[in-house]
């Protein structure tokens, strides 16, 4: 298992230099003078020549480069030119707002998903079973920014028991927090819960057509025995893998959900930075959204091969 | 094919109907998806307006067959781009292996550490936002999917006597790459671009929505949803009407897929391990 770990953090060094030469770049792509964007057309060209050189820019793009992944090592991403304040702080600030929605929301899906995907899988071909197959192929190719209307339009519009947008900090008021959350982890748990069902069912009736299932079940073992103890564990191992990466994907999927709720977290953050050509903190938070995507998936590799010893020896 | 799988055959016909709309979108509806008319704003569906109008008093209907114009070239660009970069660069790296295929699987990897939709957000950003670079940006998020795919083909087939006996018939490395690796890679292919496409407009009603893709007055899915969620208080309709026109053309492309993916694998029916590579960003 060591060795494993091992070579997959070999193979990690690699990813992420590109990673951040993929990040370094697109943001050079940026059309214009970095210095007169931020002084403004109209400074003279001294002060312009001034800028450039204590933002490096007169340097060659490989010293640019290779001086920005330090910092960033040393978790300087430089600074919003809009408050003033440190990018890593800043994204680091705002992280607690989208973790909330994205665990409550993977809880969610997970109370649908479950129960759902094994009942299907259980009862193959049965109606249950097509409806459940149709509700997820449905809930798959919703849109997120359409499921959110409908239930702001539901709950918040129509029968006004939700607040259709806003946010309070879990810490100082988790009733209000909770309340302003309940929608975007609505929207979050429901289309997570779509490809969960899936997912849970397919892997369920591959496990159910093995031959141990048939020993189990010929041994004189009840059905909750084998479905409970035999089956489902099995079938499990490669859920945890797509709820990890469901979880990974999550930090990107939740730009346009705490768009619409109008919730403080990573994703808001990076419109908003756009909006305000803060590139620097654009720069940072795609950087930083990368490298937790890349952990993430090592870290599901690692949960898989410890789960599962055949992934190991591959 | 299709006439076995009823959920590939829906699937076809409600993406045919949706590229159909778009194409004869001048024909079907009599009204300019540009023209303001100010005194008849936000109007509920009636026979004038079989879905009412916009905040500007555009007709929505044909504000939507327009739009699918949009979405749809944006899809057809990021996709030609996606599989044609991606194919080249996964059948090269899966057929030649070594240095070549590193280098080339490594940069593959990299493009897939990012969120889709966080790196094309990040490209349109710095592009400026318009329809051809939201377009060139999903193409460029999408390439690493198909760059795996034809990895996994390539290695599969270079392995098969029919390569080794092309490669007797002295049939030189480009030959082999295009005339016998590619051919037998059609039918993954299909399937991917099907899901991929579905991704795409996903991807660019999303981008549209933030503001970072096809910009106003041209009619976009992702921006009228956006428009019409500020007047759901006064009209459901709005954007219920974009909405439900990215879903006809979503779940058709996907059941399409779907149906393709059980016809050419049975053992997958219902699975979609490969589409977890790539998550809708929606």
């Amino acid at each position: 298992m060591t060795a494993y770990i091992a070579r997959r953090l070999l193979h990690l060094a690699p990813v992420l230099l590109i990673v951040s030469a993929i990040v370094f770049f697109v943001f050079r792509i940026i059309p214009g003078d970095q210095a007169v964007l931020r002084l403004g057309e109209e400074a003279d060209a001294e002060s312009v020549a001034r800028l450039r050189r204590e933002l490096g820019l007169d340097r060659p793009l490989a010293i640019q480069y290779a001086a920005w992944l330090g910092a960033a090592l040393r978790a300087d991403l430089g600074e919003s030119h809009l408050n003033r304040q440190g990018v890593f702080s800043l994204v680091v600030e705002k992280f607690p707002a989208t973790l909330q929605i994205a665990v409550l929301g993977m809880a969610g899906s997970l109370m649908i998903s479950v129960p759902v995907g094994i009942l299907a899988a259980l009862h193959r071909g049965t109606w249950w079973d097509q409806l459940t197959r149709a509700a997820a192929l449905v809930g798959f190719s919703v849109p997120r920014y359409w499921l959110a209307v409908l239930l702001i339009l539901v709950f918040a519009v129509r029968w006004r028991v939700l607040p259709p947008a806003g946010f309070a900090p879990f810490g100082e008021a988790p009733l209000a927090s909770l309340r302003f959350a309940a929608l975007p982890v609505l929207v979050v748990a429901l289309s997570l819960a779509a490809v969960q069902m899936r997912f849970l069912r397919a892997s369920m009736l591959e496990v159910i057509d093995q031959d141990y299932i048939r020993t189990a079940r010929a041994k004189g073992l009840s059905g909750r025995v084998v479905v409970f103890r035999h089956a489902l564990k099995n079938a499990l191992i490669p859920f945890v893998t797509v709820l990890g990466l469901e979880f990974g994907s999550l930090l990107g999927g939740l730009v346009v959900v705490e768009q619409i709720f109008n919730w403080p977290g990573v994703g808001w953050l990076m419109v908003q930075s756009i909006v305000h050509r803060d590139y620097a903190v654009v720069q940072g938070a795609v950087l930083l959204v990368a490298t937790g995507f890349v952990t993430i998936n090592l870290l599901v590799d690692v949960a898989y091969a410890a789960l599962d010893p055949r992934i190991r020896y591959s | 094919m299709l006439r076995r799988d009823r959920g590939a055959l829906a699937g076809a016909l409600l993406f045919a109907a949706v590229v159909l709309a778009a194409l004869f979108a001048g024909a079907l509806t009599p009204y300019d998806p540009l023209a303001i008319r100010m005194q008849d704003r936000l109007q509920p569906p009636s026979a004038r307006h079989l879905l009412g109008t916009d905040e500007l008093g555009r007709d929505l209907l044909s504000r939507i067959l327009h739009g699918g114009r949009a979405s749809l070239s944006v899809g057809v660009v990021a996709v030609g781009i996606a599989a044609t970069a991606g194919t080249a660069m996964g059948l090269v790296a899966g057929y030649y292996g070594g240095a070549l295929a590193a280098v080339i699987m490594r940069t593959v990897d990299g493009l897939l550490a990012f969120p889709a939709l966080i790196l094309a957000m990040a490209l349109t950003a710095t592009l400026g936002p318009s329809l051809t670079n939201a377009a060139v940006a999903i193409g460029i998020v999408t390439i690493p999917a198909f760059a795996r795919l034809a990895q996994a083909s390539a290695l599969a087939i270079k392995e098969r006597e029919f390569t080794d006996a092309a490669r007797a018939c002295g049939a030189g490395d480009l030959y082999v790459l295009v005339r016998v690796l590619l051919p037998n890679h059609v039918s993954p292919l299909m399937v991917q671009t099907s899901v991929s496409f579905a991704n795409a407009i996903l991807t660019e009603a999303a981008l549209s929505f933030l503001g970072l893709g096809i910009q106003p007055p041209t009619p976009s899915w992702g921006a009228m949803l956006d428009t019409g969620r500020r007047y759901l208080d006064q009209t459901a309709w709005y954007s219920m009407a974009a909405g439900g026109a990215i879903l006809i053309a979503v779940l058709g492309l996907n059941l399409l897929g779907d149906g393709l993916r059980d016809a050419l694998d049975p053992r997958l029916r219902g699975a979609r391990a490969a589409r977890l590579a790539e998550e809708p960003s929606g």
